[in-house]
């Protein structure tokens, strides 16, 4: 029973990893939560949905049209509510508030096509089960745990190994003098986005694959999650993240079966709260984060 | 000799505050020149406003024959016009190495090592703290690293904005005494400072400003022996 829930918990724990990297690459970058993306990364669940189960794509097509198109929202986000707001130097806050009216703006739209009632998501990684000890393990969820492993590698071997991935720490480091290396701080920031969107997008494909359903309330609840998991690890940090998205799986597997699971979700903004009361700056946060 | 860095009626507001009003300067090849003047004069608005950091009301910039009035900063750097920012501003969480290398990012690989070198020779400790955060060093090193970092880019003309700020006057003295060797392997230098009296006495020649404009202009020499800058700037 306990070993079952430490396997649920981390294969949900490393998907809302992906998701909650999102927040901190963003954050680290510009020093802003971008609650738009929770809406993408439903965005990204709803997408491979309809391609599959609407269209009939295959998921080896559908998967990269999905990146694609969730990329291109990414960038749209910062494009179309952000870089207007720096290039006028408004505050933080009128950031924050365009990318909560993005986030609504697309959660809304796919209320309005698809509907709002559940939909049955097909499980293109069912692929059996295995029992190990007293846990039945899916192959459905080994596979969500090497897929979001491998990402989190590359990923990790992509901003502290490359130039691309150096520009970017010396944007979150200093977005000024990063300018006067040369560096394309605008192309850093888009780019920023685009990846932010397509993890989500492959965290939204990956839940629908796993509970074979998604609904629209998904966006605010995992938006939620894993910005509470960004910030127990301290949000900026891409390890934090990682991090945190494992304790929220965790800490909701374990909670749901041992307390109740009608606090699934609450145990996410319990560990929140709590984070925001004892350490905001969370376990690998720097000690001075602006508090927003 | 042409001049190699041309300003030509610069102005800038910040909000409904006119910051610079009107600044014109040249500065030409492998000359060392310092814009002296007080606190709130205007002196880093136009060394941010010649980069692109900061928006150009009005006026006009050449570098190097060529108009760079609307040009990113991203592709000034690339021309080879440097700026060193105020408060040297280094990456604190990368190593000393990583800062230099971001210097020449531009550069290949084997540009960069061979730059790497002449760096260190101006600036041993830099190679002894190679490895370390570039925020654990002390002002002085990460004055030395800012400009080290700036080297690495192969500046045609460098810009030091504040080079002197917050060290201890042992170290103030070393580096400007590096500003003639930096020019003598021939970078053209454009000095900000407060600290005039010195700045000028390694420069060839200088410009005054005040409230957003430029109010004198003349050799270092001329302006140490003027009697209105040595009583406003150097007493």
């Amino acid at each position: 029973m306990f070993l079952q829930q430490i396997v649920n918990g981390l294969t949900i724990g490393c998907i809302y990893a992906l998701v909650a990297i999102g927040y901190s690459l963003v954050f680290g970058v510009l020093r802003l939560i971008n609650f738009a993306n929770g809406a993408v990364y439903m965005l990204g669940a709803y997408l491979m949905y309809i391609m599959m189960s609407m269209a009939n794509v295959t998921v080896a097509l559908a998967l990269p049209l999905c990146l694609a198109l969730t990329g291109l929202v990414g960038f749209l986000v910062d494009f179309i509510g952000l870089r207007p707001l720096r290039a006028r130097n408004a505050p933080r806050m009128a950031a924050l508030i365009s990318t909560l009216g993005i986030g609504t703006f697309i959660e809304n739209a796919i209320q309005i096509w698809i509907g709002t009632d559940t939909k049955a998501f097909p499980n293109f990684l069912d692929l059996g089960r295995v029992q190990i000890g007293g846990a039945v393990i899916s192959y459905t969820q080994v596979v969500i745990f090497l897929i979001c492993v491998v990402l989190m590698a590359v990923l990790s071997l992509v901003v502290y190994k490359t130039k691309v991935g150096k520009s970017m720490l010396a944007v979150s480091q200093n977005t000024n003098c990063a300018k006067l290396m040369g560096i394309n701080v605008k192309g850093i920031i888009a780019g920023t986005f685009v990846v932010s969107a397509m993890l989500a997008c492959v965290s939204g494909a990956l839940v629908g694959s796993y509970y074979q359903n998604i609904d629209t309330t998904m966006s605010f609840t995992v938006g939620m999650k894993t910005f509470a998991a960004a910030v127990l690890g301290g949000v900026g940090s891409l390890p934090g993240a990682m991090v945190g998205g494992l304790i929220v799986g965790l800490a909701e597997a374990i909670g749901a079966s041992y307390i109740h699971s009608g606090y699934r979700d609450a145990i996410a903004f319990g560990i929140l709260i709590l984070v925001l009361l004892i350490k905001p700056s969370g376990i690998f946060g720097k000690q001075n984060v602006d508090k927003m | 000799m042409g001049a190699i860095l041309t300003v030509k009626d610069l102005q800038v507001h910040y909000g409904g505050i006119q910051a610079l009003r009107g600044i014109s300067l040249s500065v030409e090849k492998g000359e060392i020149i310092t814009l002296i003047g007080a606190n709130g004069a205007g002196k880093s608005t136009t060394m941010n406003a010649i980069m692109g950091i900061v928006p150009k009301a009005a006026g006009t910039v050449e570098f190097g024959g060529q108009a760079i009035t609307r040009t990113e900063t991203r592709a000034i750097v690339r021309q080879g016009l440097i700026l060193v920012p105020e408060g040297r501003q280094i990456f604190p969480g990368f190593s000393v190495k990583d800062n230099l290398l971001l210097g020449g990012y531009f550069s290949s690989h084997e540009e960069n090592a061979a730059e790497l070198e002449q760096v260190f020779s101006l600036f041993p400790i830099l190679k002894e703290r190679i490895h370390q955060m570039g925020g654990t060093l002390s002002g002085g090193e990460q004055q030395m690293l800012a400009i080290g970092r700036a080297l690495m880019a192969k500046p045609q003309v460098l810009m030091l904005d504040e080079p002197s700020l917050g060290l201890a006057p042992l170290i103030i003295s070393d580096i400007f005494r590096l500003f003639r060797k930096i020019r003598d392997m021939g970078v053209t230098i454009l000095l900000v400072e407060q600290n005039a009296r010195m700045a000028l006495k390694v420069s060839d020649r200088g410009y005054v400003m005040e409230s957003g404009k430029i109010v004198a202009e003349d050799t270092a020499a001329g302006l140490l022996s003027s009697d209105a800058v040595v009583k406003a700037y150097l007493s």
